[in-house]
């Protein structure tokens, strides 16, 4: 998949416990979402086994197919701090680019949900005035979560434009 | 200097009339009315105008009213046709006067009146506001103090709004906008031609032009009147214009009647016609999809059905209209300034800087009549409903309808203007490719852009992002580089087998997202690198937050790297587009596959005609442009 976009840089990947954290999110959810398919069918058709099965069948299908490729999100994901801006990559079949400059940056988050905390990672999340920026960095460590929006934190500062 | 000069002017000092005036002065507002806001801009806190608590309160005052004179309908009309009694037998006064209540209930409707009155009037003395000389401020409430700061720098806009009631009364109110849905600061209500005038001063101390700064008037001296109401005491003292009143402060053009830079002004039948043509179509699709279901059925009854969608349509489209009613853009020193209105008027200045994207829209029933309706982007949220008419959609537009004159007239303010030619001739409706700057989609992108495959595509150069996009219904994206807050590029697995990808600039605003899909993943890349560069270097260079500090016209808008020499962005800058981090990326992905065309892995400054024109000076970007203009004409 070598000639699929690619932006060389020194990427600093993401822990890959991280990964751990998107495969049981993955069927924390894939598992809930069978669940209530399954209780809605199961009044909605009056027990016709052949639909639940089916629509209960295929959520199972596709969570397993999500959690197979939350091994490629994870190492997908990465980061690098240039010298003017923030870039951030991810998705393996859906790729996507970010580069934020510092000085854009308003406010950066950081977030810890429960899962999140089970294997001591923290999430980043950087705020711009633009509501569609979407830049979210999970799977740090918490050290380094701290330190690299420090970092962020500081070029900002120095950086500061206005909108 | 042969009249008089007031003593206190903004230096405390006579000032020569050095400055030519960039305009006529404005003949609405007297020489007494700028005294006056001079008073009220002296860092002390202020009051509104005495009525300002009938129009904020007296709304609900009239629906109190408004509820007796219902309950008692009947009985009034008893009065006077006593013949009709026995009508309102079991109206609530009726029964009231049955009951034996009457004289608590009277007592009752008494305290609350009275209540209403004191805490209308309570909350106007305790509604105060001042002007320094970087802030703004509100302090609102009784039991809830509310303290409201609005710092010069970030105003986005200052929307003067005229309520028929407060025109009725000559009062209007300043609503100064900040970078957030919910951070206006309401100055409400003050005169009108003193409202206009204040506004002046607020715009002029933001822009950072030369003047002392802070407390302009030595305090004590002046203001001995303004510490009670925030309106003119003097009427009607029209004296006339003093030659020590700095320019730009008669300048801003006091109301509708009197833009003295109006370019752009909405002839009624136009915007009637095409907001009929925009729903033209669907009109015709709801009309036949009826017919079909009615056939169908055999049921006409199903029929009334449609009658209130219809109203509501019908409704909403009139309201839409009657908003855009008299519009009308002007430039001012300070910005653009929008106008609408026919009963209740609102007049916005947006002060360069404020307006974070620009989409240019032609649907497909304007085509044959040339119209095209220009949007922005902008921080705050439009006001809805405030005052009157809720057209929040309304605050985005900056020509509802206009003509390719009208178009280049808007450009023209908020874009420099030696870009406003390239824009219109290649952009609005153009469809060439890198001969005219364009980047443009590969042939393999057919499938996603049936028709539209050479005409989607981009420009770039040191200030701007344009987007072309769309042959049906043209669409053009412009991007202020100095604007953009994050750039991405994103490929999803289907564009990732036939080697396309999407770039898109992140903005302000509620058309913050300016994308395009299906390029070439080269050309993206080289887009995504140039793009991180280009904005950089546009945000050092932005001096919009004080718009005229650098003494200029406060022009454009945008305010993208001043076109010299010296501008921030150098050119070894540009000579490479790759990120200063890792390898060459170019160089890396036209070995993997081959280049859709020369530009991808060429150096920018190797093909005169490449899609990004990189001009080290504004004569070399008007010579650029005045050839391509020749080249047009060659071309068509």
């Amino acid at each position: 998949m070598s000639d699929r976009i690619e932006i060389a840089a020194e990427w600093e990947r993401v822990e890959p416990r991280y990964l751990w954290v998107q495969l049981i999110s993955t069927i924390i959810g894939g598992v809930v979402l069978m669940a209530i398919v399954g209780v809605i069918l199961f009044f909605a058709t009056s027990q016709n086994w052949l639909a639940i099965g089916l629509s209960v069948g295929g959520i199972f299908v596709l969570t397993l197919i999500n959690a197979i490729f939350s091994f490629f999100r994870t190492r997908t994901l990465g980061y690098v701090q240039r010298q003017d801006d923030f870039m951030m990559r991810q998705g393996m079949m859906f790729r996507r680019f970010v580069a934020v400059p510092y000085g854009r940056l308003q406010i950066v988050d950081i977030e810890q949900g429960p899962i999140e905390r089970m294997f001591g990672l923290k999430k980043l999340k950087f705020v711009t005035a633009a509501a569609t920026s979407g830049v979210v960095l999970p799977g740090l460590s918490a050290a380094r979560a701290e330190s690299l929006r420090d970092e962020l934190v500081a070029s900002a500062e120095t950086r500061r434009a206005g909108l | 200097m042969s009249t008089p000069t007031p003593p206190n002017d903004w230096n405390g000092q006579a000032q020569p009339p050095a400055h030519p005036s960039p305009g006529a002065p404005n003949p609405g507002v007297s020489q007494q009315t700028h005294q006056d806001a001079k008073n009220l801009s002296d860092g002390e806190w202020h009051r509104m105008h005495p009525l300002t608590p009938l129009l904020r309160g007296g709304l609900t005052l009239l629906v109190f009213i408004g509820v007796l004179i219902a309950w008692g309908r009947d009985r009034i009309i008893g009065w006077f046709f006593p013949d009709a009694y026995g009508y309102y037998e079991d109206d609530p006064i009726t029964m009231l006067l049955e009951s034996g209540w009457l004289i608590a209930a009277i007592a009752a409707v008494v305290v609350i009146l009275i209540l209403c009155v004191v805490g209308f009037y309570v909350s106007y003395r305790m509604r105060t506001f001042r002007i320094t000389g970087d802030v703004v401020e509100l302090r609102e409430g009784i039991l809830n103090r509310k303290h409201r700061r609005a710092p010069l720098g970030r105003i986005q806009s200052i929307e003067m709004q005229k309520p028929w009631l407060a025109r009725i009364f000559g009062l209007a109110k300043l609503e100064i906008e900040q970078a957030s849905s919910d951070g206006k600061v309401e100055l409400s209500f003050l005169k009108a031609d003193l409202a206009t005038a204040l506004r002046g001063e607020i715009l002029h101390r933001a822009s950072g032009r030369k003047r002392e700064e802070g407390q302009a008037t030595p305090q004590g001296q002046m203001a001995p009147q303004g510490h009670t109401s925030g309106f003119s005491q003097q009427p009607g003292a029209h004296a006339g214009f003093v030659g020590g009143v700095r320019n730009e402060f008669l300048n801003p053009e006091a109301d509708l009647q009197q833009q003295e830079h109006q370019l752009v002004s909405m002839h009624a039948g136009r915007l009637i016609a095409s907001s009929f043509l925009n729903f033209l179509p669907w009109a015709v699709f709801l009309t036949i999809a009826i017919i079909v279901i009615v056939v169908a059925t055999g049921e006409w009854l199903i029929l009334l059905g449609f009658v209130p969608t219809a109203i509501i349509t019908v409704v909403a489209v009139f309201g839409q209209l009657i908003g855009q009613l008299r519009f009308s853009v002007a430039s001012t020193v300070n910005g653009i300034r929008v106008s609408r209105g026919l009963a209740s008027v609102t007049s916005e200045t947006i002060p360069p800087g404020r307006i974070f994207s620009i989409t240019v829209t032609q649907p497909m029933m304007w085509r044959p009549f040339g119209w095209w309706k220009v949007s922005y982007g902008r921080a705050t949220m439009p006001t809805a409903s405030s005052n009157g008419n809720s057209q929040a959609s309304l605050g985005t537009v900056l020509l509802p309808v206009g003509n390719r004159a009208d178009v280049e007239a808007i450009l023209r303010l908020v874009i420099s203007p030696d870009r406003v030619p390239f824009v219109m001739h290649e952009a609005l409706e153009g469809s060439r490719g890198i001969e005219a700057g364009f980047i443009t989609s590969p042939k393999r992108a057919r499938a996603f852009r049936w028709f539209s495959l050479k005409r989607n595509g981009m420009h770039a150069n040191d200030e701007l992002f344009v987007l072309r996009k769309g042959r049906i219904w043209r669409t053009v994206n412009i991007v202020p580089a100095a604007r953009v807050q994050s750039v991405s590029i994103s490929q999803g697995p289907i564009y990732g087998l036939a080697k396309l990808a999407r770039v898109q600039f992140h903005t302000v605003g509620l058309l913050g997202l300016m994308s395009l899909g299906a390029m070439d993943q080269n050309d993206v890349n080289v887009i995504f690198g140039h793009a991180n560069t280009t904005v950089r270097g546009a945000m050092v260079s932005d001096k919009s937050e004080t718009w005229g500090s650098d003494g200029e016209a406060a022009k454009p808008a945008f305010d993208g790297p001043p076109p010299s020499p010296a501008y921030a962005v150098a050119p070894e800058t540009l000579q490479h587009l790759q990120p200063p981090a890792g390898p060459p990326m170019g160089a890396r992905i036209v070995q993997t596959g081959p280049p859709a065309h020369p530009s991808a892995s060429q150096p920018p400054q190797a093909d005169p005609n490449r899609w990004t024109q990189f001009s080290p000076g504004a004569q070399q970007t008007g010579d650029q442009f005045g050839d391509q203009q020749s080249d047009y004409q060659d071309g068509r």
